[in-house]
């Protein structure tokens, strides 16, 4: 049982936690400091707000609300989530190396405002969601052992607490012992996949609440990697995988990747710095961007 | 800083802002399933395929439960004391896991929906 306290708040924190700790590492390692940072900490103080009130949601009104709003409301987040998660890897892409230089020079400051925003909301969504279900879970053990038999779960409680911020501790690691190029491919995959499982529990929630049909399975993978057991839960709640997929769940996985492996294409093309809304400028102009450039740098 | 706080106090308000009408919730003849501190009665349950079907969940544990099966794609949070419904929307004849997930280490946590 204690295990399982320690293993759930684990899990529950891990998408929050590699969301926050990447961008964390990330604003740091750029030098990055004041507004980014503010946000990024406001967003996870907003967060927590926002787990203590849909945690209250949960537990006190499910017999009032239209059965379908919280599923509704969930996905709304997720999507909005997997949205932004996209946004954020784009916008890290193109300024992975100019952030920093940037900064200094001044030139970061009218590109960015918005783009602080992202991340505010990002962290945000990323307690706000996980941090509801953990909070009834800690609160639902809690009150089933009044008085001193709480104290082993407290116990408990700590040690997950301790296992997330171990994971913390090895993400902000990983940045100063990785190289940066390195550290960025691995952070970025993480965050596309994690946008990929945000995308398949929205899709879940629209079949829960009655929007998309419950279309039968299309194969079974659950002999190779159960999604409801314990490695498997946690693959599938940091990829999106489902060992018995219906058409819903592999067209969601086709239009993801293709959406944002599109993306990053397209925005691979786009390699001149302090331009980044230059996503949609053609190849051929590119060239004739970057010798104004170089000109305009020797004069 | 101000601004921040502004954006998510108008961001928890929406979230709050939810219809507050009461929702009857016509549970008299339904199926039930029962969970209580991680043990779920009845563990297997039969329904017909191709029907829309209601079921009952109950939590008469201490502590809350979550109803999750990824075949039926529902993971909903079961307060203690209290019920939720769960609706299957014309199921394919065969064989839905569920759990409650707060306790599904334990092999009396898993349960199976059967629609035949």
């Amino acid at each position: 049982m204690n295990g399982q306290i320690i293993f759930i708040i684990w899990r529950e924190s891990i998408e929050a936690l590699l969301v926050i700790g990447i961008l964390h590492a990330w604003l740091k390692g750029n030098g990055a400091a004041g507004g980014a940072m503010a946000h990024l900490w406001g967003g996870v103080a907003a967060g927590l707000a926002l787990a203590a009130a849909l945690a209250w949601v949960m537990l006190h009104l499910p017999a009032w609300l239209p059965p379908a709003w919280l599923d509704h409301v969930m996905a709304a987040m997720m999507l909005l989530a997997a949205a932004l998660i996209l946004r954020m890897v784009l916008w890290m892409r193109a300024h992975g190396r100019s952030l920093r230089a940037d900064m200094e020079k001044g030139l970061q400051r009218a590109v960015s405002e918005s783009r602080w925003w992202g991340i505010f909301g990002l962290a945000m969504l990323a307690v706000g969601r996980e941090g509801s279900e953990t909070a009834i879970f800690l609160s639902g053990i809690l009150s089933a052992r009044p008085g001193w038999q709480a104290w082993p779960l407290l116990g408990a409680m700590a040690a997950g607490l301790m296992a997330a911020a171990a994971t913390w501790a090895m993400l902000q690691a990983s940045r100063r012992h990785l190289s940066w190029r390195a550290f960025f491919k691995v952070s970025e995959i993480m965050l596309l996949m994690l946008g990929c499982a945000l995308s398949v529990s929205a899709m879940d929630k629209l079949i829960s609440s009655g929007i998309l049909p419950l279309a039968p399975v299309l194969w079974d993978t659950s002999g190779l990697l159960d999604d409801g057991g314990r490695l498997g839960g946690l693959v599938s709640a940091l990829s999106g995988y489902r060992a018995r997929p219906d058409m819903i769940i592999v067209s969601t996985w086709i239009a993801y990747w293709s959406l944002g492996s599109g993306l990053i294409k397209r925005d691979g093309r786009c390699r001149i710095q302090a331009k980044s809304r230059c996503l949609f400028v053609p190849r051929q102009y590119l060239k004739v961007l970057a010798r104004a450039k170089r000109l305009r740098d020797e004069a | 800083m101000l601004s921040t706080m502004r954006h998510a106090a108008l961001f928890i308000a929406l979230i709050a802002a939810a219809p507050m009408a009461p929702q009857p919730v016509m549970a008299a003849g339904l199926p039930v399933i029962t969970m209580k501190d991680g043990v779920i009665t009845p563990a297997r349950i039969n329904v017909p395929a191709g029907k829309t079907v209601r079921i009952v969940v109950r939590n008469t544990g201490r502590a809350a439960a979550e109803f999750e099966s990824k075949a039926l794609h529902i993971e909903r949070i079961v307060p203690p004391a209290g019920q939720i419904v769960i609706t299957l929307r014309n199921p394919a004849p065969g064989a839905y896991a569920f759990v409650d997930e707060f306790t599904e280490n334990r092999a009396s946590a898993h349960g199976v929906i059967i629609a035949k």
